[in-house]
């Protein structure tokens, strides 16, 4: 198991079918994002079929998605730090220091975990008020939440380990872990809300349990004495120039899913003020958006499969290659996103009728489909390129393309657009900001393409 | 003889490299500076600009790690061990240096060589500082500048030095209890430093 620690140089990336190695790259990534949203989506199924409060306990579910995003970005902070420091070092077969890190991981997130949850717990009333709750939908969205938080050292110590799991040449191990949590959700939700009758409550405890049952084999995975990696005695003890390299490089995904839990806050905050039922509003927006996502997520592992196709023939000149990877992946992601696209505008009422029975949240999703997805085939391409230009190292770009789409465009079109045509308004932000961004990202690849043209026309001259 | 390995980490300005190539011909082995990136990237196929462009450089400027999607939430979720990054380039890079040092002795400049090499049986490793007027005064000739203009360039290559060094590895850019040997070339001159350091090594092989 260990030999896998020692990557060696991927040559076959300059020389082996494009398409070939696109399907290599990308398919694990791909399974590993659906599966995890997936897992949300079969949430909110669940929970939107509880007899006689279902439209309701979706709206309160929606109005959690940000703190999940919020206790996220903790958890991101110092998984991806750590994952990335025990990489380095695995790279140099530093065995020692790679411990030390995989401790300091494990002991931070279970402080980051108990002070996320204990000071959200302290305001939980408040702070889902604060990202859209209302006094009928607050129950469920309480009751979901609390279970939540009170697994939420769990949740951090899973996706923390999986990482570190990941990072220390356990790829493998790491998907499994994701699908079999995957999967026991799926079991115990129908189980706990359903048989048992517990309502909301059961399908956040059956989040809660099937994490905890990875967590448990992923731990007697990293026990393993036989392993050069893995938990033992000593390694706990924090380390200050540890904990500062992980929580320096924890900042990125932090600040991201900070960003990300920002948005949903506006657009909820916007649907309450501005709709005349402001519940189920927030509800339309909770399964729309987990549609859209479903498709988003597929379209990012094939990114991820992209990224070190491209990163290694633009790192070895091969531009051609560079080329004919990103026409490929773009073509794919179009596919995928406008399958999103026809389904969104076609079939609206299909899937949102497998969410709820509510006929007026039913009615409230298709609109919000429709609406939301009107440019969506330009997604595909939109996210594909924002990751190439970060492949090529030109991160820069890349930055400001992801951060126009999500962000610069699309908050102020949340704040004004509603002031001249109401609740539309904040439907309408989204379409208009993927067009626009769609419309930016062309003009800047196009400039860097004629930028590499130039440079390629002075390097002959110069050769 | 056997086999060894000289590292020599330094402050920008303070004649390294110089003293490197001295030392290399005095000993009769080889001198890996820039020499190094293009063996790394003749193994990996990729380009020697590509080594050059990551080539002792901070990792990620403070904006660019905010929001940069290297370390994105996909990499929490998924992970992304396959990401051609600066990280990947640094791990070709110390392969390449460690092949080297299992054919041949050698003097190797920087790129935490010192850190990489830990554990090779025969390492010598050696920081090399200067006083400050003089390191501003061989980069102004050097890169053709005001002693203005060197002053920035050495207090920014410092900076980006310790910051490349202390990402890799787990020590401290120019800390003496790193090295074997730390020493100022502003105090010997050039060649009598070259002198000493010959003198140092050839003790410390017998």
């Amino acid at each position: 198991m260990n030999s896998n620690i020692e990557r060696k140089v991927p040559t076959e990336l300059g020389t082996e079918n494009v398409g070939k190695l696109i399907m290599q790259y990308a398919i694990p990534a791909i399974i590993a994002q659906t599966a995890s949203s997936l897992y949300h989506m079969i949430d909110s199924i669940f929970i939107g079929h509880i007899p006689e409060v279902g439209a309701l306990a979706i709206s309160g579910l929606a109005t959690t998605f940000p703190f999940m995003n919020l206790s996220a970005a903790f958890g991101a902070m110092v998984g991806v730090g750590g994952a990335t420091q025990l990489s380095v070092r695995l790279g140099q077969r530093d065995y020692e220091s790679a411990k030390t890190i995989l401790g300091n991981l494990v002991t931070l997130n279970i402080i980051v975990g108990i002070l996320f949850a204990g000071i959200s717990l302290i305001f939980l009333d408040e702070v889902l008020i604060f990202f859209g709750a209302s006094e009928s939908t607050l129950p469920y969205a309480r009751a979901f939440m609390e279970i939540i938080l009170y697994g939420n050292i769990i949740t951090h110590l899973y996706l923390g380990i999986n990482a570190a799991l990941r990072a220390s040449g356990h790829p493998k191990q790491s998907m499994y872990a994701t699908i079999l949590t995957v999967c026991m959700n799926i079991i115990l939700a129908p189980i706990f809300i359903y048989v048992l009758d517990w309502g909301i409550r059961g399908a956040a405890f059956a989040t809660i349990l099937s994490q905890c049952i990875t967590l448990a084999w992923q731990i007697k995975l990293l026990s393993n004495p036989e392993e050069l990696l893995h938990l033992q005695p000593g390694i706990y003890k924090l380390k200050g120039n540890i904990v500062k390299g992980i929580l320096a490089i924890g900042m990125s995904p932090f600040f991201i899913n900070v960003a990300a839990c920002l948005v949903v806050i506006i657009i909820n905050k916007g649907l309450r003020t501005y709709s005349s039922d402001g519940d189920i509003a927030i509800a339309a927006y909770g399964i729309s958006n987990r549609i859209q996502f479903i498709f988003v997520m597929v379209v990012l592992g094939l990114t991820q499969g992209m990224q070190p196709i491209v990163g290694y023939n633009y790192g070895a000149k091969r531009h051609s290659r560079v080329k004919e990877t990103l026409k490929l992946t773009i073509f794919w992601a179009t596919i995928i996103t406008t399958l999103g696209f026809v389904i969104s505008e076609f079939i609206p009422g299909i899937v949102a009728r497998a969410f709820t029975t509510e006929e007026s949240l039913i009615e409230h999703s298709i609109k919000a489909m429709r609406i939301m997805s009107i440019f969506m085939p330009l997604i595909g391409f939109q996210l594909v390129t924002t990751n190439f230009f970060q492949s090529v190292g030109k991160v820069k770009k890349s930055i400001f393309l992801s951060l126009t789409r999500q962000m610069l465009l699309l908050i102020p079109l949340l704040v004004i657009l509603p002031l001249f045509i109401g609740e539309d308004g904040v439907w309408y932000s989204m379409p208009i900001s993927d067009v626009i961004a769609a419309l930016l990202t062309v003009i800047l690849l196009v400039q860097q393409f004629k930028e590499w043209k130039k440079e390629n026309i002075e390097e002959q001259v110069k050769g | 003889m056997k086999r060894y390995i000289v590292s020599i980490g330094r402050q920008l300005g303070s004649g390294g490299k110089e003293i490197g190539e001295k030392l290399a011909k005095k000993l009769g082995i080889s001198f890996y500076d820039k020499k190094l990136l293009e063996e790394a990237a003749k193994e990996s196929g990729l380009d020697t600009a590509t080594f050059e462009g990551a080539d002792e450089k901070e990792s990620d400027s403070f904006f660019s790690n905010i929001f940069a999607l290297r370390h994105s939430v996909t990499s929490y979720f998924v992970g992304n061990e396959n990401c051609m990054d600066s990280d990947k380039l640094f791990q070709i890079q110390s392969e390449t240096i460690r092949n080297i040092a299992d054919r041949e002795s050698c003097i190797i400049i920087g790129r935490c060589s010192e850190y990489v090499l830990r554990e090779h049986p025969n390492l010598i490793s050696i920081f090399i500082t200067a006083d400050k007027e003089e390191r501003i005064a061989r980069i102004a000739m050097k890169e053709k500048v005001d002693s203005e203009k060197a002053k920035e360039m050495i207090e920014r290559g410092d900076k980006e030095r310790k910051s490349y060094h202390d990402y890799y590895s787990t020590t401290e850019w120019g800390m003496a209890h790193n090295y074997d040997l730390c020493i100022n070339s502003s105090l010997l001159g050039i060649d009598n430093t070259v002198e000493f350091l010959f003198e140092y090594i050839t003790h410390r092989l017998q």
